[in-house]
């Protein structure tokens, strides 16, 4: 697995390259998530529009993430297809999770 | 219309499930079947292979999973069996409305997700073996109809 990171102001954009995000990656995934919280500034972009089959596996991890943030700082969700959409939607993590569909906007609204 | 069965089989090892996924969206292309569709049915017959490895088998590699997929007229019935730990559908219901009334809850999210696309879903154990019964109606892709139509 891997994840692609840069820094836009004080916000860090995390891409990942992984077409599947499934349970087969979802421990490497949390790792990744966990030291992305513990190492960087914790306004994280998370880019997954290279992404198009995310499991209950993958959202956990994405949720936990939030979880372990602890109101210090967000993470939010840029680029997600259709299909990934359909599952924040059905999964209600639309209203947990703001959603953009560049990075740009994401950055500029975590930076607000 | 197509119609027939196939059956999977894998072994209990998360590395295997994405063939699965993969298999599952072919067939489901070839109905055809909305785009949305395709998508429904192969997460959840991926979260189904997933609660066979890691709650039946815990995880651990070298049992059979099996997947039979029955296409009849406009219905797909799928199949997931395991021979390992029976899993408590009472209690695995009550996590999953538990994640219907609150998102952030630890568990639940995989069998909330199937219950809320498939059209049927049941659960039974005899003889060592479970089987988890999924049900899809299928609504064929408008595609299809429109190449019927041009092609009448």
């Amino acid at each position: 697995m891997e994840i692609a990171q840069r820094n836009a102001g004080n916000v860090t954009i995390a891409k990942m390259s992984d077409q599947r995000v499934d349970a087969r990656l979802a421990g490497e995934f949390k790792r990744h998530l966990q030291a992305l919280i513990e190492s960087s500034n914790p306004l994280i972009a998370l880019d997954l529009s290279e992404v198009d089959f995310i499991d209950s596996s993958g959202l956990g991890v994405i949720v936990a993430a939030l979880k372990q943030l602890k109101g210090r700082g967000d993470l939010v969700i840029v680029g997600a297809r259709p299909a990934v959409v359909n599952l924040f939607r059905l999964t209600r993590m639309d209203k947990v999770f703001r959603m953009f569909p560049r990075a740009d906007d994401a950055v500029a609204a975590l930076s607000n | 219309m197509h119609s027939g069965t196939l059956t999977l089989r894998i072994d209990s090892c998360l590395d295997h499930v994405f063939m699965v996924g993969l298999s599952v969206r072919a067939i489901c292309a070839a109905v055809p079947l909305e785009e949305s569709a395709s998508d429904a049915v192969e997460l959840c017959v991926v979260e189904a292979v997933n609660n066979a490895i890691e709650h039946a088998y815990g995880g651990s590699p070298g049992h059979a999973v099996e997947i039979e997929l029955t296409l009849d007229r406009a219905v797909l019935c799928i199949v997931v069996r395991d021979r390992g730990r029976s899993m408590d559908w009472a209690a695995a219901c009550a996590r999953a409305d538990a994640y219907a009334a609150d998102q952030l809850a630890e568990g639940g999210r995989g069998l909330f997700i199937m219950r809320s696309l498939m059209d049927a879903l049941s659960y039974h154990s005899a003889g060592g073996c479970n089987a988890l019964r999924m049900v899809k109606r299928l609504q064929i892709a408008e595609v299809a109809g429109a190449r019927l139509s041009r092609s009448a």
